[in-house]
């Protein structure tokens, strides 16, 4: 694993991050109703979906954990979730950002939001589980079982979110957005330049992971009797 | 097959001899519905009855569901159970079984209290309120009894099962809040069906789930 590939990896980042930021606050046109509030979506929604991105990613290094026992599945979905966890916050906050000069509230409860706010719960509920865990191998096993189980809540949450409509008067139709050719452009480059953040760093943080783990583990062999 | 009735038994063995599970469920319940009553006032809307039936029943068989795990490993008790010659997707069923009936437990005894205390409506509507009640009841406890496994394994013990149960069983929650408060507001047993349908669905997936993970989140 040598220097050299990271190093392309992010300076293309890089390079991707400037031509989303140009294309959402100047290739982009104006949008006709929101103005320029709107263009906080060419964030928003490249968060939101590296923050789904990222959950799939660490249910993924879970399900191959307890397949196959080896340590570097597990650093990878640690460091999935923990990189997730801070897409997911921003997506939130981004959002009531976006929501209240628009619909002139800070928070609805309509499902997608439900849907992230849950995603963010289990994140949450995932870290706490590993903090709580320590170095025990049941304890990395049990985090990778919630992942999976998380994981597999997240679109029950969605589809049941649907029956909140019947308890709550307030009707939001949903966010249907039609993208002019050049804001979807701008949208696009924008999912790539994001999604290619997430991987440069939850790379380095997976590699941290399993040094960490390598660390501990030589701690163990000086400390035991020889 | 007789190895799991065993199981499920010694559970309500356990809880017939001392009852101290019940009579703190229902005191915390009662309680709570309580400060809720007062809250509401009289003649609460449907969305409100239900949202105080859900609010007290998540509070009451949260503190069951932990106390029940923290008495498996009160002198290693544990270790007993997972002698016994059945897969660990079986122990999964009796255990989510027993708190299954622990659920049904408190939520009768909540039904009864707010039926009282809060709105009567909810009795009078009992027969359809019943039914997305007890399939959430069952989601609950099922995903309960795999989280209260992995909760008490780690340091924070029993105090992280809220965290991780509510998120994971909300979609039961929904869902059941829906069915109880179209129930409430007059619908038929058909006008609930979608709600009961999908509870359905979900308690099989969680079933599912806690029978193919369980063995990973018990065994050293």
């Amino acid at each position: 694993m040598g220097r050299s590939p990271d190093g392309w990896a992010a300076w293309i980042m890089g390079g991707l991050m400037i031509a989303a930021l140009y294309g959402a606050f100047v290739y982009a046109p104006r949008e006709r109703v929101m103005g320029d509030v709107q263009r906080i979506f060419y964030v928003h929604l490249p968060l939101a979906w590296v923050g789904f991105v990222a959950f799939g990613h660490s249910a993924w290094a879970a399900v191959q954990y307890l397949r196959t026992g080896r340590r570097g599945w597990d650093a990878a979905s640690a460091a999935a979730a923990e990189i997730g966890v801070l897409f997911a916050t921003l997506v939130i906050v981004t959002g009531s950002l976006w929501a209240r000069p628009v619909w002139n509230t800070w928070w609805t409860w309509d499902p997608q939001l439900v849907t992230y706010l849950i995603l963010w719960f289990i994140y949450a509920g995932y870290l706490m589980l590993r903090a709580a865990a320590g170095d025990d191998e049941r304890q990395r096993r049990i985090a990778a079982v919630f992942a999976i189980v998380g994981f597999a809540d997240v679109p029950l949450v969605w589809l049941s979110a649907r029956y909140l409509r019947a308890l709550s008067p307030v009707i939001f139709t949903s966010r249907s957005i039609g993208l002019a050719p050049q804001m979807a452009w701008a949208l696009g480059v924008g999912l790539v330049a994001w999604t290619l953040v997430y991987a440069v760093i939850v790379q380095l943080r997976t590699r941290l992971g399993v040094m960490e783990g390598d660390v501990a583990a030589l701690a163990e062999g000086r400390s035991r009797p020889a | 097959m007789r190895v799991a009735a065993a199981l499920i038994w010694k559970d309500v063995l356990a809880e017939l001899r001392t009852r101290e599970l019940v009579t703190s469920m229902s005191l915390v319940a009662f309680l709570a519905l309580t400060v809720q009553g007062l809250a509401v006032g009289g003649a609460p809307a449907p969305p409100v009855t239900a949202a105080v039936l859900w609010i007290t029943v998540v509070f009451a068989a949260t503190l069951g569901l932990a106390r029940t795990q923290a008495l498996e490993h009160e002198r290693d008790a544990f270790a007993g159970v997972l002698l016994a010659p059945v897969g660990r997707g079986t122990l999964f069923l009796a255990k989510a079984a027993a708190n299954l009936l622990l659920t049904l437990l408190v939520m009768a005894v909540v039904v009864l209290a707010e039926t009282v205390l809060v709105d009567p409506a909810l009795g009078r509507r009992i027969a359809v309120v019943a039914l997305p009640l007890v399939l959430g009841g069952a989601g609950f406890a099922a995903s309960g009894t795999l989280l209260g496994a992995m909760a008490s394994a780690t340091r924070l013990r029993e105090v992280l099962l809220p965290i991780l149960l509510v998120p994971v069983s909300l979609p039961a929650i929904v869902v059941s809040l829906s069915g109880v408060t179209a129930a409430l507001e007059g619908a038929s047993f058909g006008a609930v069906l979608g709600p009961v349908r999908f509870l359905i669905a979900f308690d099989v997936i969680v079933v599912v789930l806690g029978v193919w993970l369980f063995e990973y989140v018990v065994d050293e």
